[in-house]
């Protein structure tokens, strides 16, 4: 047994390495200065990460089941894109007003969305992806139709300009690290008990007096504004945005990710994201064979890992704890 | 024309109606969620035009294999994936998953055995309009309505009067008892992922005249299809058929009196609107929703 001593050194070594952990992703850019595919591909694992993240809250801490996180996903990048680009506000205001209004909308289609449950959750939220889309597909010249919005402004802050994926990777690096660190104080704290509760049992947790519908939306709510502020981020990453991105492919890609890495924890929306990406990378040497591989390691995982890999090692980290003991 | 336009949308609505049905008899059986739907009807199509388009074979033979073969592949599927998967204890959000990867796997199938394309199947029943009295009709829709409201009733009849249909609605009802009083539950379950996949197909072989034969064809349907069954009233046959046929109008009509690009977004509201208003569907779900 860890005596209190034991666990307080064990934390304040945890504590030191994800320091250094942390550090080190800073000097990332200086390294792979001149290696832009792989420094876009670091911006766009950061943004998968913000997005899962925000899924799990909704889906491995509330249980709720959302099949549309394109949707929001591609709320925030519309509305940023829209007003940056079209009106000429300044990004880094319209970056706010994207995530937010993601958030609102996710409020707005949760009220009634989150008394019903299951597969008929799962098929609100498809049905309201599929809607989002077909509105900015429909939108005419304001939402750029099917060719969707190009030249896209980029975030200036002062003198600064992101413009490159160098110098955005220190925007999106920062956004993950605040967004995770809001996303563990919230799970740690009264409402994010409140979620598990509901997950859990949700009789018992209204026998105790706990608003079941209220913490579903904020639940909701709080997965919408991590969607939209990862769609807000890769709008001006790429600078370019179309209806083809935000598909329910893409929500199926972002819930397999939480799937695969594992919901309800920390690690996994991260582990699911990095892997899943680097994954579609590999997958790119089976060319015209990449669906078909990508359907059966949906499978395999379910089969092998169904509590994900974060989930899977911590088994087998446990199973061989139990074997020393013995 | 509002005759015209009725035909078309009863047309859609009886291959939407048909893939609901599927659906349903899963989601009754199991309480599970499937996305195969679209694929199997792709397949279904796949196979008819293979046999009747490439090897020239006579149209009764096209039909008969092309069915015992989704027949087959939706067995396997209960058999290879979903029953071993509810074994290893996965959850319905799991068997979701699942099904989504493996139609993913027979998207990219049919694509590497049939091509990217469009393929046109000939008109089985004739596509020339025929003038009776002051309306055009094609004979081709008319016989898509009736030889798919056949198949409803024939499944009508299989479920309700033959004693292997009443032991797969007994084993539906509760496993455990049914496996107690002798009757093979695996069995029927695979016969309803089998049974599901036939009217899939069924849908496919219908529609191939009007839409022709594609990879992707199923994704669309199998969405409209869903929304279907769940709108019906989720479990319930004859809510799916209902459920099918009124998708296949509104999509119609709104295409007609309103503009076609807003189609698929009203058939999507309407989903939304009924499943906050009516979360048991137009007739009532036959399974009580379970914590």
């Amino acid at each position: 047994m860890p005596t209190s001593a034991n666990k307080k050194n064990i934390n304040t070594i945890k504590l030191l390495l994800s320091v250094v952990a942390v550090a080190a992703l800073f000097f990332v850019p200086s390294v792979l200065a001149d290696q832009t595919y792989l420094l876009l591909i670091l911006n766009t694992i950061g943004i998968y990460i913000i997005v899962n993240s925000g899924l799990d809250i909704v889906y491995g801490y509330s249980g709720q089941i959302s099949i549309g996180q394109a949707g929001f996903y591609a709320i925030g990048a519309y509305v940023s894109a829209m007003l940056s680009t079209k009106l000429g506000m300044p990004v880094a205001v319209t970056m706010i007003i994207g995530a937010l209004a993601a958030a609102v909308v996710g409020i707005i289609i949760a009220i009634p969305s989150t008394k019903v449950e299951h597969h008929f959750l799962a098929l609100v939220t498809i049905g309201f992806g599929e809607i989002v889309r077909l509105i900015f597909h429909n939108g005419g010249e304001f939402t750029g139709g099917p060719d969707g919005i190009t030249n896209i402004a980029s975030l200036k802050l002062g003198p600064l300009d992101f413009n490159s994926y160098e110098s955005y990777y220190y925007v999106v690096l920062i956004c993950v690290i605040v967004l995770l660190a809001i996303k563990v104080s919230l799970v740690n704290s009264r409402v994010g008990r409140a979620f598990l509760a509901i997950k859990y049992n949700p009789e018992s947790s209204l026998a105790f007096g706990i608003n079941v519908h209220r913490y579903k939306v904020m639940a909701f709510a709080v997965g919408a504004f991590y969607a939209g502020f990862g769609g807000v981020l890769y709008a001006h990453l790429f600078r370019f945005i179309s209806p083809e991105t935000f598909t329910l492919d893409q929500s199926v890609l972002f819930l397999t990710m939480v799937l695969l890495g594992g919901g309800r924890s920390f690690w996994g929306p991260i582990a699911g994201s990095v892997l899943l990406l680097i994954l579609s990378e590999f997958l790119q040497v089976f060319e015209d064979y990449q669906m078909a591989v990508y359907g059966v390691i949906i499978m395999l995982v379910l089969f092998f890992m169904p509590t994900g890999v974060v989930g899977g090692i911590k088994e087998i980290f446990q199973k061989r704890v139990m074997k020393l003991k013995h | 024309m509002f005759i015209k336009i009725l035909i078309g949308g009863l047309t859609l609505g009886v291959v939407y109606a048909l893939v609901a049905l599927g659906f349903s008899l899963i989601y009754r059986a199991s309480g599970l969620m499937t996305f195969v739907q679209g694929d199997f009807l792709m397949l279904g199509a796949f196979i008819a035009y293979t046999l009747y388009v490439t090897l020239k074979l006579p149209l009764v033979v096209t039909v008969i294999v092309t069915l015992l073969a989704t027949f087959v592949i939706g067995l396997l599927t209960q058999k290879i994936i979903i029953g071993p998967l509810l074994k290893r204890g996965s959850g319905p959000i799991h068997i979701v998953l699942a099904t989504i990867g493996l139609s993913y796997f027979l998207q990219n199938f049919a694509m590497l055995t049939w091509g990217t394309e469009v393929f046109n199947f000939p008109s089985i029943f004739g596509d020339q309009p025929l003038e009776v009295g002051s309306v055009t009709i094609v004979p081709q829709d008319v016989w898509i309505v009736v030889i798919a409201l056949i198949c409803m009733l024939v499944l009508h009849l299989f479920m309700t009067k033959t004693k292997l249909g009443t032991a797969m609605r007994a084993a539906s009802q509760d496993k455990m008892a049914a496996g107690v009083l002798g009757i093979n539950v695996p069995l029927t379950e695979g016969l309803t992922w089998a049974i599901a996949a036939v009217m899939a197909a069924i849908g496919g072989i219908l529609l191939a005249p009007v839409h022709g034969v594609s990879a992707m064809m199923g994704v669309r349907i199998s969405l409209k299809g869903f929304a279907a069954a769940v709108v019906g009233g989720y479990g319930n046959m004859y809510g799916a058929m209902i459920g099918g046929l009124l998708f296949g109008l509104i999509e119609t009509f709104s295409s007609t009196y309103i503009s076609s690009d807003s189609k698929d977004i009203i058939t999507f509201a309407a989903l939304l609107l009924v499943l906050f208003y009516l979360p048991t569907g137009i007739l009532k779900s036959t399974i009580i929703e379970q914590a």
